[in-house]
This record gives structure tokens, C-alpha cells and sequence, in this order.
């Protein structure tokens, strides 16, 4: 064919053809390229400028999937186009030859179509820039390229140039709105819309009617496009009746359209329905379900609900990993995996961090409780208090629950339970140095030490030091009290008089370092270390006389650093006028101040080195002693100058005289002596040798060679004893409410004061009546007092009611007070007696039993053959048995010795409903239920007995310590108190009461413990009875009183350490 | 009612399990996704040829 166009193109051969005209392969006659020309026969009514202008535009499209229209002229009528050639073969032959496509492909197809598109709809293209529509894009004018790249051709040129009679419509690919069908969202005819329709600007023409378009004509007619009447929009029917046509020029959303047609077609090879509400969906199974929505999208007949742009769809092909819901799962998945384990490990990291601070914080509570411990046994009670409140942190989320130990640590530190008079631990006074001496007023509320070369006065309430005075730098150096407010102390520059309640100095006189001051305070005698003369003085401080001792001085040490000031006697008579003194040489002589020339020898030389005593009344009363130990105690009346009392002694006693009493100590036994008869009454004993002892005529204070010191009253019976730890007590003084210890080694001075609770007295009885144990009634109506030997039934004043006498009382075993009745349950190895507590009378009593067992639900008492249950409150049988042998009781079942088998029942209970007994067969103590079941067994020693007590037991060996099983578990869960008998177990809201009995010190106490742990909260001395109604507790001091306390709870105890409060 | 040593040793085994639930969590996700990745390149082809900018 060869012809020639434009004197540029030779025409190779036609390779298509179609509504818009002809195509043919065309080869450039200079450059020799093959070209694609296509002869368009349409009528162009653009002008030519616009025509060229627009030409220009096209020919600068440049995107590697879009062939390059390299010119456009117009020769003979035709309208040519010069566009690049392309190799390969469009899409439609392969379709046609009934290819598909797999997916991938389509995908990057559609990938390289979009990009097109993209490139072509910017509104960037000629003057003035406009975007470009294809608006024929189907698989025919699509080329696959040899390298496997799609190229988008065939544009509509005179469609680009906005020709209104161009358009050709293919089918199945064309939008709807190409054939005039307006699916928009604001159209009047969309099925669900009701708003008024917006002006169309949809216009259509007609079309070729080719095998690729399809006419206008073969619309149906009613779908085309009209203004509704009003009737009509009422109605919202879909199309109009009217034939009009409309003219549409299609936008990007309409290539949009027939992408998604072509990719359509591409996968499913099939060519989609040409009605686009009629296209069927792609099938689930074959094609991916994004895929399937992108195309259904890009197919929407609304435009509006279509993608709105290339890049849209093209954003969507290219994020399809990102968009699958696969991958939206996974994402999803990932982000509830990582907040899961973020969580778990927050979480964990927390809880540990929690863990480890509450571990932290125990620690440092125990170490406080323990610290507490320490400060109370030294006396310090603040400080005891203070610890025992740093081991109380106030609870949390980082604070673990109390310790047992630290509420204990607290309750010790207050002395909330201890309600019996006497002196406690109150405060300390710190010194510099270690104590040398020590004195109290005789008000007992100021105190004065010596130390290393100062004297300081403190005061007993506070403890704080109120004045420090210099002293003479030695061992000997003295300090005496005048009265309350003076004192007169050996001062650096001369014995010195001084007001501590106005804080001067009244007078000072010659040097001294032993001071003595006669009991009426009107006369001072003061000697200088070993000087052979005394000074003695009024109480305003002028020289009455120098007792000379004709070259005699008392015994020091060369370094009188090292003296004991102990040992030499320097005293002044009650009312000043005699001065007894004691030499080197082991002389003894008593100085009268009206005539000094007439001493009293009592010794001119001896070997006695060590002297101490003092005057009472006209009594001068000693004790001498050598470096051997041998020793001469003598009273001596003065003014008749005999000797009433004496004594040789193979070891030194200790002497203390006042103005009202001689004390003796021998060894571990301070008694008082008459002076007149050297009748000897005892003042104190202890287990111990005495070191060092104070009396203030009422109470005595003495400090033993085991650091301890005690306190005993005015019938020397004791009262507290405390320990002084590593130190030896070597300094004690008492008066009146006051008392202080110190040790030569300590520097500190523990201060004790005397406390009474008469507040707390709730009964009263006769103190004289001997009894081991008081309870009080139910009603709270009557107290019991009793012991094996007999019981005294007295009212809430303490009338007696009845004394009884229990007969064979040593042959009692046991002994039960029964709360519910006041009754008394008195227990024998062969016998049983109940007595009412509100007469004394017997209300049960029988003689010959085989065995008698107590237990709290009754008393079990066996004959031999009949086993009775005897309730203990009304004294009636409650169950009634046969049994045989030696032993029978009713626990649920008769148990006798049949089922024993040779063990031994040791306890029984009821709890609730429930029974439970214990059976101790060779050191296995095995527990049974009511039904005679057994349920466990555990190790357990000879001679205890079990209390069974809320879902526990507690198995108690008279010689052991007492260990709690979970009668649940069957687990042991703690052991209790140890070297101590358990007596009895009550159960009071969240604790567990233990009362013990200690026969060595035949000493009663209880125990308070938390219910579920049984760690021990506090001591409880004295204690006698339990009040369960009203949650108290009972103490008896055998003092002719009973006293009573509630339980503290443990924030009542913090805010009463806090405030300061134990008054 | 936790003792505070079951709260701190406690805590160490939640962190030291949810750790190793973690590992092997992520080492099982991680084959999951290479495994998808696969099915994605099998359904929409491989990664670099989708898309590409001109």
C-alpha cells in the first residue's frame, strides 16, 4: 500500500479500525521510525488555534505507559494523529482468544494503568492546564508490551479537545453516566434519595454503532436523563419516561470506571454487563476480597461513591499488604500482643517492685521492732517508743500489714497491759563519761551524778540535765543533797552550796572532796582528799570547826583517780553533833562538835580497811572490814556508849542507816535491824548476791551481781526486776517516786518512776485471803477467788459471801472455773465435785470414778461401767454411756479404753457442732472427729493435753513448748511460747488468749496472739480472766484488787505513742 | 493475704515468662508474616513490582 501522508509518513498497513476511524502502522520517510497514524474523519469544528494549541498540549505527554503523539495535521478532509508505535498486541486478542490473567498481573497492570491516569487527570496539561480523560479505556486499548509493561493508548483526541460529538461508547466498560444514566448521589433518581435534584450537567450523544461501542440507541430510553415532573419527584422513580437524550462528558471518575471494567474483564475474562447495576460481583473464591472491592468500587454506578480520583484507586493497589484484612489483623493481633505483654510486664515489674519494697520495709520493721527491744531493756522508753513507731509504717501499697513483732515491739514500749504499781522504766540521762556517784532529792524529782570532773543535776520527770557544776578531779569527789533545792557537791574551787531551783551558788568554803550533811540540814562537814582535818559548817556556810585528826587521814590511793569512795566512812550524826570518821591506820573515831577533844575511839589502829555505817537516832550503827574479808558489824548507842548489836563475819556486809532504819545486806538478803533488840526483819531477797542497795524507808532497791536490779515494797515483797544488760548496776538511789540505776561502766542513768492504776481497779477483795486465781461471774455480779485448797465467793464490793473449804485437797489435779456460771469445777483422780458460784454450794458430786476428764462442753467422769457427761453449768448429765475398763468419756462417741488401745486421752472439744478428741499412744498424739474418724496424727511428748479452739488444736506438753495444728490442713502452723505451762486458750474476736502458769516463779501471765498466725502481740502479766461480752481483759496482783483493761487496737496504740499520752 | 516475697519472686517469674512468651511470640509472628508475604506475593505479586513511581 505505500501511500504517503504529509509527505512525512509512508502508510505501512492498517492495524485497526474502529468508531473514531482508521489505524495504521506508518514509517517516518527522514528518521525511518515507525509511527502509528490514525485517520480520523470527523468533522472537527475547533478552531485551528485552538486546535494547534491543544495539539501542543498532547504532543507533551510524556509517562513511559503512555505512547508519545509526536504530531496531528489535517490533510484532505482527515484529521491526522502521529502517536508513538507500540509493540506487542492489545489486550482484547488474548481475551478473545479466552486467556486470563492471574491476579498479579492484573495488579500491575492496574498499577501502570492508574499511574497513567494519574499523570494524565492533572490538571497541568496545556493552556490553560487542564487534566486530560481518556474516556475509552478498555482491554483494546491496552498494549501488552513485549517486556511485559501495558501501554494506555488511543485517546480520544477530540474528546481531549472537548468536542461534543465524539464520544464512543464501549460496552461493559463505558460508565453509565457515558450513556446518560445518573446515578449520583444527589440525582432524583437514586433509589434511597429524596432531596431535590441538582441541575445535570450530563450531556450524551449519539454513537457509532460498532462491534466495540455500542449506540445510544440501544439505551433503553427510559433510563436517559430528564427533568422529573413534581408528581414524578414525589414518586422518586428512577429514570423518566421522556425520550430525551442528554449529553454527558465524562471526568476522571468515568476512566475510573472503565479501569475497573477492564480489570474486570482481565481477571475474570469475562466482559462485564454493560448495565453497570447489573454487573455481577467477582467470585469470592478466585480472586482476593480486596481486589474484589477495589474493582467493585472503581464499578460503582454512582460516581460519587467511586473512587474520586486515579490516585485513590492507585493508592489502594498499592497498598494492598497494607490494607488486606489479613494484614489489619495481624496488626491488630500484634497491637493486643504488645499491650498484653507491655501489660504483664508492667505489671510483673510492679508487683515485684512491690514485693521487694514491703520485703524491704519488713525488714526494717523487724530491725525496728528489735531496736525498740533493746532501747526498752536499757530503760530508754522514748527511744523505745520512737523505734517501736519507725517499725509501724503507716500501711499501703508499698507498706506490708503490721508485723506480730513490732505491734508487740509498741505495746511493750507503752506498757499498755502492765497494770500493776510500781516503778517503770520512765527515762535516761545520757552523761559524757561513765557515772561515779549518784544521789536523789528527797522529793525523788531531781537527781545528781559525778562524773570524770563535773557534777551535773538533772531532772527525774524529763530527764534533761538542768545545770552541769565543776568538781574537784577525783574519784572522791561528793555530792549530797540538802533538801529538794540545794545541794552541796565538792566544787573545783571549794565545797559549795547551790540552789538548783534558782540556779546559784549560796556559799562556798574550803576545799573538800567527802561531804557529809547532818539529816537536818543544818550542818556540813566536808574533808579534802587525805587531809587530816575536817571543816565542818552551818547550813549558811561558816565554819563551825576544824576537826583535827592529830595526823590521821583517811585511806586514798596515791592517784585518787582510782579510789573507792566507798570505803571510807565520813558521816555527821542526825543533828550535827558528832562526825564519825575512819583512817588509814583502820581507826575508827566519832568526833563530838561541843567537845572536839573528847572523840569517841572506837578503833585506834585495826586491819580494817574498809568502812562503812552511818547514825540513827542515837544508834551508831558499822561495819569494817579487811583485805581478807573478815569483817565486825556493830550498833553502837552513843549516849551511853554501849554496843547493842554486833557481829564477826568471815565477809564484808554492805550497811545503809537513815535516820529511821539500820539495813543490813547479807549477801542475796537485805534486812532491817533493831537497833535496841538486833531483831531482824527482812527488807529484800533476791536470787542473787546484792552488789549495792537504796531504801527511802518504803522501798528498796537493790542491783545483784547478775546486772540485775529490783524493787521490793515495804513487806519486801518484789516488785519489778530489770536487767542492766552487759553492765553491772553499781549506783542505785530511790526516793519516793522516783528511782535511778547506773553502772561505773555506762554512761547512762536509768531513770524509773512509780506508776499506780487505781483508775483501772474494777473488784476489790480481802489481799489476805491465799488464792491462785480470781475470776469474775458472767453478770459480772460476783468474783471468785480460789486454789486447791478451798474458794471464796465474795460480791463486786468484796463482802464475803461463803468461804469453802475443798475437801482432799491435795489430792485435786485440776481445777475449772466455769465462765457461763460462775461454778467451780473441781477435778480428782477418782472423784468430781461441782460447786455453784452463786452459793458455794455442791451441785454434783461423786466418789469411786475409774477417770474424770474435763472438757469445755462438760465434765466426762467414768464409774467403771457407765461413762457420763456432766454439764458443768447446771450439773446435770447431759450423755450418758456403757464403756469398760479403766477410762470413759464422751466426745461424740463413748471412747473408752477399748478404743484408747492403750493410748491416752489428753483433750477434747466441740467446736460448733463438731467434736474432736486427741489420743496420745507412744509420743504419736493422733486426732479424731466426733465420729470416732481419725484424721491426723502428729509427734507430740508424754503428759500434754490439746485445746481444740475455733478450726485449730493446740497440743501443750507440760515440760515443751506448745505447737498450733489447722485441724483443716492438718499443718502445723507455729509453736508458741516456750518453757511455760498453757493453762488455758480463749478465743476474743481477732486473738487468741493463751494464760500460762510459770511454777518456778509461780508467776500467772497471758498472751496475747493475732487468731490466724498466733504470733505473739503482747504480754499480759497478772492476767486472770478474759471478759469476752465486753472484750477486756482481768489482772490480779494479789494486791486486794482486780483490774481491768480493753484490748487496744494498734492504730489506738500509734496515736497514743504519737501523742505522747500513756498516762 | 500474698506473702511479699510471693509478690516480689512472683513478679520475676510474670516478667521472666511474659519475656520468653514474648520471644516466642514474636519468633512464631515473624514466620507468620514471612509466610504471608509469601501468600501476598503469590496473590498480588512480589512487593517491588507494585507500584513503581515514573
Amino acid at each position: 500500500m505505500s501511500e504517503i501522508i504529509a509527505g512525512t509518513y509512508e502508510l505501512k498497513n492498517k492495524i485497526g479500525s474502529g468508531g473514531g476511524g482508521v489505524v495504521y502502522l506508518a514509517e517516518h520517510l527522514r528518521l525511518g521510525k515507525k509511527v502509528v497514524l490514525k485517520a480520523d474523519k470527523r468533522k472537527i469544528t475547533t478552531r485551528p488555534e485552538i486546535l494547534r494549541r491543544e495539539v501542543d498540549a498532547l504532543k507533551d505527554l510524556k509517562h513511559t505507559y503512555i505512547p508519545q503523539v509526536y504530531d496531528f495535521f489535517i490533510e484532505d478532509d482527515t484529521v491526522y494523529t502521529v502517536i508513538d508505535y507500540v509493540e506487542g498486541e492489545s489486550l482484547d486478542k488474548p481475551l478473545k482468544r479466552g486467556e486470563k490473567f492471574s491476579q498479579p498481573q492484573v495488579i500491575k497492570w492496574a498499577c501502570e494503568l492508574l499511574e497513567a491516569l494519574c499523570y494524565l487527570h492533572n490538571p497541568v496539561h496545556g493552556t490553560p492546564p487542564k487534566g486530560i480523560v481518556h474516556s475509552d479505556i478498555k482491554p483494546a486499548n491496552i498494549m501488552f508490551k513485549p517486556d511485559g509493561d501495558i501501554c494506555l493508548i488511543d485517546f480520544n483526541i477530540a474528546l481531549a479537545l472537548g468536542e461534543e460529538n465524539v464520544v464512543g461508547l464501549s460496552a461493559g466498560y463505558a460508565s453509565p453516566e457515558q450513556y446518560g444514566l445518573d446515578f449520583s448521589t444527589d440525582s432524583v433518581f437514586t433509589e434511597s434519595s429524596k432531596s431535590k435534584r441538582k441541575s445535570a450537567k450530563r450531556k450524551t450523544t449519539a454513537v457509532n454503532d460498532t462491534a466495540e461501542t455500542v449506540a445510544m440507541k440501544n439505551i433503553d430510553e427510559t433510563k436517559t436523563l430528564k427533568m422529573p415532573t413534581s408528581e414524578q419527584s414525589k414518586n422518586g422513580s428512577k429514570y423518566s419516561s421522556s425520550s430525551l437524550k442528554k449529553i454527558i462528558v465524562p471526568d476522571a471518575r468515568s476512566d475510573i470506571y472503565s479501569l475497573g471494567a477492564t480489570l474486570y474483564h482481565l481477571l475474570s475474562g469475562k466482559r462485564p454487563h454493560k448495565n453497570a447495576v447489573e454487573v455481577e460481583f467477582l467470585s469470592g473464591d478466585d480472586f482476593s476480597p480486596l481486589i474484589i472491592k477495589i474493582i467493585t468500587k472503581a464499578m460503582n454506578p454512582n460516581p460519587d461513591l467511586r473512587y474520586q480520583s486515579a490516585e485513590e484507586m492507585l493508592y489502594d493497589f498499592t497498598h494492598l499488604r497494607e490494607n488486606d484484612p489479613r494484614t489489619k489483623k495481624r496488626k491488630k493481633i500484634i497491637i493486643a500482643a504488645s499491650m498484653l505483654f507491655s501489660l504483664f510486664l508492667v505489671g510483673g515489674a510492679f508487683t515485684s517492685f512491690v514485693g521487694l519494697s514491703r520485703m524491704e520495709t519488713m525488714q526494717k520493721s523487724l530491725a525496728f521492732a528489735e531496736y525498740s527491744q533493746n532501747a526498752l531493756e536499757s530503760g530508754d522508753i522514748d527511744l523505745a517508743i520512737k523505734y517501736a513507731l519507725d517499725a509501724l509504717p503507716e500501711e499501703g501499697l508499698l507498706n506490708p500489714p503490721y508485723t506480730a513483732q513490732s505491734k508487740k515491739a509498741l505495746t511493750d514500749s507503752l506498757g499498755v497491759y502492765d497494770l500493776s504499781d510500781g516503778f517503770k522504766p520512765h527515762k535516761i540521762v545520757e552523761l559524757p563519761s561513765e557515772t561515779l556517784k549518784i544521789a536523789l532529792s528527797p522529793d525523788g524529782k531531781t537527781g545528781a551524778v559525778v562524773y570524770s570532773s563535773s557534777t551535773a543535776v538533772f531532772s527525774t520527770e524529763t530527764g534533761e540535765i538542768m545545770v552541769i557544776l565543776p568538781i574537784v578531779k577525783s574519784a572522791l569527789s561528793d555530792i549530797k543533797y540538802v533538801n529538794n533545792d540545794v545541794i552541796v557537791y565538792a566544787g573545783e574551787k571549794g565545797i559549795t552550796a547551790y540552789n538548783i531551783k534558782t540556779n546559784n551558788e549560796i556559799w562556798k568554803g574550803k576545799p573538800a572532796t567527802h561531804i557529809s550533811i547532818s539529816a537536818d540540814g543544818q550542818t556540813v562537814a566536808g574533808i579534802y582528799r587525805d587531809e587530816t582535818f575536817a571543816t565542818v559548817y552551818d547550813i549558811n556556810g561558816n565554819i563551825k570547826a576544824t576537826v583535827s585528826f592529830k595526823g590521821n587521814k583517811q585511806h586514798i590511793l596515791e592517784n585518787d583517780t582510782f579510789s573507792d569512795p566507798e570505803y571510807n566512812l565520813m558521816t555527821l550524826s542526825a543533828n550535827g553533833q558528832y562526825l564519825a570518821v575512819n583512817f588509814e591506820n583502820g581507826g575508827l573515831r566519832i568526833y563530838d562538835m561541843e567537845d572536839l577533844e573528847n572523840d569517841i575511839e572506837i578503833y585506834d589502829k585495826s586491819d580494817f580497811n574498809h568502812f562503812e555505817g552511818g547514825f540513827c537516832g542515837k544508834y551508831f550503827a558499822y561495819t569494817a572490814s579487811d583485805t581478807k574479808g573478815i569483817s565486825e558489824f556493830a550498833i553502837i548507842d552513843i549516849s551511853e556508849l554501849v554496843q547493842t548489836v554486833g557481829a564477826d563475819l568471815d565477809y564484808h556486809m554492805d550497811i545503809l542507816i537513815n535516820e529511821k532504819n539500820i539495813y543490813l545486806c547479807d549477801k542475796n538478803t537485805i534486812v532491817s535491824i533493831n537497833p535496841i533488840t538486833g531483831e531482824q526483819k527482812e527488807t529484800a531477797y533476791t536470787d542473787s548476791d546484792i552488789t549495792v542497795f537504796a531504801n527511802d524507808g518504803v522501798n528498796t532497791i537493790a542491783a545483784t551481781k547478775k546486772n540485775n536490779f529490783v524493787f521490793f515494797d515495804e513487806i519486801a515483797s518484789k516488785t519489778e526486776e530489770y536487767n542492766m544488760g552487759q553492765a553491772a548496776c553499781n549506783f542505785v538511789d530511790i526516793s519516793k517516786d522516783y528511782a535511778v540505776a547506773a553502772g561505773n561502766d555506762t554512761r547512762v542513768i536509768r531513770i524509773l518512776k512509780k506508776k499506780q492504776y487505781e483508775s483501772a481497779n474494777t473488784y476489790s477483795y480481802d489481799e489476805e485471803y491465799v488464792h491462785d486465781e480470781a475470776r469474775i461471774n458472767k453478770d459480772e455480779s460476783k468474783i471468785m477467788l480460789f486454789s486447791y485448797k478451798g474458794f471464796r465467793i465474795c460480791d463486786i464490793d468484796g463482802k464475803v459471801i461463803k468461804d469453802v473449804l475443798i475437801p482432799n485437797a491435795e489430792k485435786v489435779f485440776d481445777q475449772q472455773y466455769i465462765k457461763n456460771s460462775g461454778n467451780l469445777a473441781v477435778m480428782y483422780k477418782d472423784a468430781f465435785r461441782l460447786y455453784s458460784g452463786e452459793t458455794g454450794d455442791l451441785l454434783y458430786e461423786e466418789e469411786g470414778l475409774k477417770s474424770v476428764l474435763y472438757t469445755p462442753y462438760g465434765v466426762n467422769i467414768f464409774n467403771g461401767t457407765d461413762i457420763k457427761l456432766i454439764d458443768s453449768d447446771s450439773g446435770k448429765i447431759l450423755e450418758s454411756g456403757k464403756g469398760s475398763g479403766n477410762f470413759g468419756a464422751y466426745c461424740g462417741i463413748f471412747v473408752d479404753e477399748k478404743f484408747l488401745d492403750g493410748g491416752t486421752l489428753i483433750g477434747a472439744g466441740k467446736i460448733k457442732e463438731d467434736y474432736y478428741f486427741a489420743v496420745l499412744k507412744d509420743e504419736i498424739c493422733i486426732i479424731y472427729d466426733g465420729k470416732g474418724e481419725k484424721l491426723f496424727e502428729v509427734s507430740a511428748e508424754k503428759q500434754s493435753e490439746t485445746f481444740f479452739i475455733d478450726t485449730k488444736v493446740i497440743i501443750s506438753p507440760l515440760h515443751g513448748t506448745p505447737a498450733v495444728y489447722s485441724l483443716e490442713t492438718e499443718q502445723k502452723i507455729t509453736d508458741l511460747e516456750k518453757d511455760a505451762y498453757l493453762t488455758y486458750v480463749t478465743e476474743l474476736n481477732d486473738y487468741i488468749i493463751g494464760e500460762y502458769y510459770l511454777s518456778v516463779s509461780d508467776e500467772r501471765y497471758g498472751i496475747l496472739m493475732d487468731k490466724n498466725t498466733f504470733e505473739t502481740l503482747a504480754y499480759l502479766p497478772d492476767l486472770t480472766d478474759i471478759d469476752i461480752n465486753k472484750n477486756e481483759l482481768i489482772f490480779d496482783f494479789h494486791k486486794g484488787t482486780l483490774r481491768r483493761s480493753r484490748i487496744y487496737p494498734i492504730n489506738e496504740l500509734i496515736n497514743i505513742a504519737k501523742e505522747g499520752d500513756m498516762d | 493475704m500474698f506473702s511479699n516475697e510471693l509478690l516480689f519472686y512472683g513478679g520475676i517469674v510474670v516478667v521472666i515468662l511474659t519475656l520468653i512468651s514474648a520471644v516466642i511470640f514474636f519468633v512464631l509472628f515473624y514466620v507468620n508474616k514471612i509466610k504471608l508475604n509469601a501468600k501476598f506475593d503469590k496473590e498480588y505479586g512480589e512487593k517491588s513490582k507494585v507500584g513503581k513511581k515514573r
